[in-house]
Parts: C-alpha cells; structure tokens; sequence
C-alpha cells in the first residue's frame, strides 16, 4: 500500500510537472508568438515600403524623364524660334539691301536722266542758235538797224542781258514745276496702288460686276501709264 | 595819206564793233533757246500733271 500510495504521489508529481512544464512551454510560445506577428508584419511593412519606395523613384525617373524631354523640345523650340528670327532677320537685311539697290539705281536713273535733259536742252538750244546765227548772217545784225535812241552795241547788251534775266525766270519757274510734279507722282503712286487693291477687294467680295471691274482697271491702267510718261520727263 | 589813215581806222573801229554786236545778239540767241527748250519742258509736265490730276479724279 506504501507502494501504491508513493507511486501515485510519484505519478501526481510527475503528471504535475509535465502539466506545470506544458503550461511553461505554452506561456513561452504565447510571449513568443507577438514579436513574431510583429516581425513578419514589420517585414511586410519594409516590403511595402521597399514598393512604394521604387514605385515613386520609378514615378519620379518616369517624371524627370519627362521633364527631360520637355526641356529638350523647349529647347529644340527656342532653337528653331532662333533659326526662324535669324532667317527673317536676313531676309529683311537682303530687303533692305535690295531696297538700297534700288534707290541708288533710281538715283542713278534720274541722274542720267537729268544728264540726257540737259543734253537735250543743249543740242536743241545750239541748233535753235545756229538757225538765229544764220538769220542774224541773211538779215543782217542789230548793227545799223533802227533801235531807236540806242546805238548797235548798247542794243546787243541789253537784249543779252534780258535773255540772261529771263533764262533765270524760266529756269526758277522750271524747278518749282519739277519739284510740283514730283509731289504730284508720289501722290499718284499712292492714290493708284490702293485704287488698285480697292477694285481687287471689292471684286473678290462680289462688291462690284465684272463690267465695272473691268471699267475700273482700264482707267487705272490708263492713270498708271500717265504717271509712267511723268516720271520719265522728272 | 590823214584821211585814208582816219579812214581807215574808223572802218577797222566799225568793222570791231560790227563783231561784238553779233557776238552779243548770238550770246542772247543761244541763251533765248536754252529759255525756250526750259520752257517747254516746263510746258509738257504740267500738261503731264494736269492730265494724270484729271485721270486721278476719274478714279475716285
């Protein structure tokens, strides 16, 4: 009976440390058990956090691509902006190059003008002398002829002397009908080109008939060439 | 001898004035023709002006 009895507290002491120890084991396992719900969570927050992390550096490449390639097309704008300044601004420098070609062949143009005027004048006024030369030599000069109270050479003075005063007068009178004229024709030049473009405005907009359009260009045709013989006389 | 030397001065004398007198009427002659050639050029623009005046009315 002692046996049975020692056994059984044997039996209760081990059965008692084998529940105490599971009890120990499970109280172990419970500790552990947080920190590593804490670990894989803290993992799978890195991860997700590792993601984000590349997704906005991916975000942010993708970004910074893009402002590259903005930048570069600004770029390429602004060098193409450049280009197309540069481009008009020689364009208008060979415009005003021609312009200054132009001018100065029209200049060069008057002035030959002018010269061939002048020779003109000449011939026409020796030829008109030799014509006088001869009378002069078939009538007879001044010389013994009735010029009242005025004796020949008193006579021939003063009728040079009066055609050199009126030469002047003519000569001034001259000039002021130039300079006229010329006022004149850059008055015409303007009046005729926006008659021009007037008639050519209202016929595309149907404003006035094919008649009239054609009534209309003849006289400014026919006001065109009048400016045209002008400028050949200035 | 006196009176073909006087003469003969004065025939040069006159014949001397005879040549100015006609340089004199030929220097006018030449200047008139210049006036007349000015003169007509002036003539021919203003007849210019007043016909392309004329045609700028017409087109108004």
């Amino acid at each position: 009976m002692k046996n049975v009895a020692q056994k059984l507290i044997a039996l209760t002491l081990i059965l008692g440390l084998a529940v105490f120890s599971q009890n120990m084991y499970a109280q172990k396992s419970n500790e552990q058990t947080p920190k590593k719900e804490v670990k894989e969570k803290t993992e799978v927050k890195k991860e997700e956090m590792k993601k984000d992390m590349s997704k906005k550096q991916e975000e942010m490449k993708g970004k910074s691509e893009e402002m590259k390639g903005k930048s570069e097309e600004l770029k390429e704008k602004s060098k193409e902006q450049e280009k197309e300044m540069k481009g008009k601004a020689e364009e208008q420098k060979e415009k005003a190059k021609e312009q200054e070609k132009e001018m100065k062949g029209k200049a060069e143009e008057q002035k030959e003008k002018a010269k061939e005027q002048e020779k003109e004048i000449k011939g026409k006024a020796e030829e008109n002398m030799e014509k006088a030369k001869a009378k002069t030599e078939n009538e007879g000069s001044a010389y013994g002829k009735d010029k009242g109270e005025l004796s020949g050479k008193e006579y021939g003075q003063k009728r040079a002397e009066e055609a050199k005063a009126n030469q002047e007068k003519v000569k001034a009178e001259h000039t002021q009908t130039v300079e006229n004229a010329k006022a004149k024709q850059s008055e015409a030049r303007t009046k005729i080109d926006e008659a021009r473009e007037k008639l050519e405005k209202d016929y595309k907009a149907k404003k006035v008939s094919k008649e009239e359009y054609e009534t209309k260009k003849a006289k400014i045709e026919k006001a065109e060439e009048s400016l045209r013989n002008l400028e050949k006389r200035l | 001898m006196l009176a073909s030397g006087l003469m003969l001065y004065s025939c040069e004398n006159s014949k001397k004035e005879k040549e100015e007198i006609q340089a004199l009427e030929q220097e006018a002659n030449a200047i008139d023709s210049v006036s007349v050639e000015m003169q007509k050029s002036k003539d021919s623009i203003e007849k210019n002006v007043q016909e392309l005046d004329s045609l700028l009315n017409d087109l108004n």
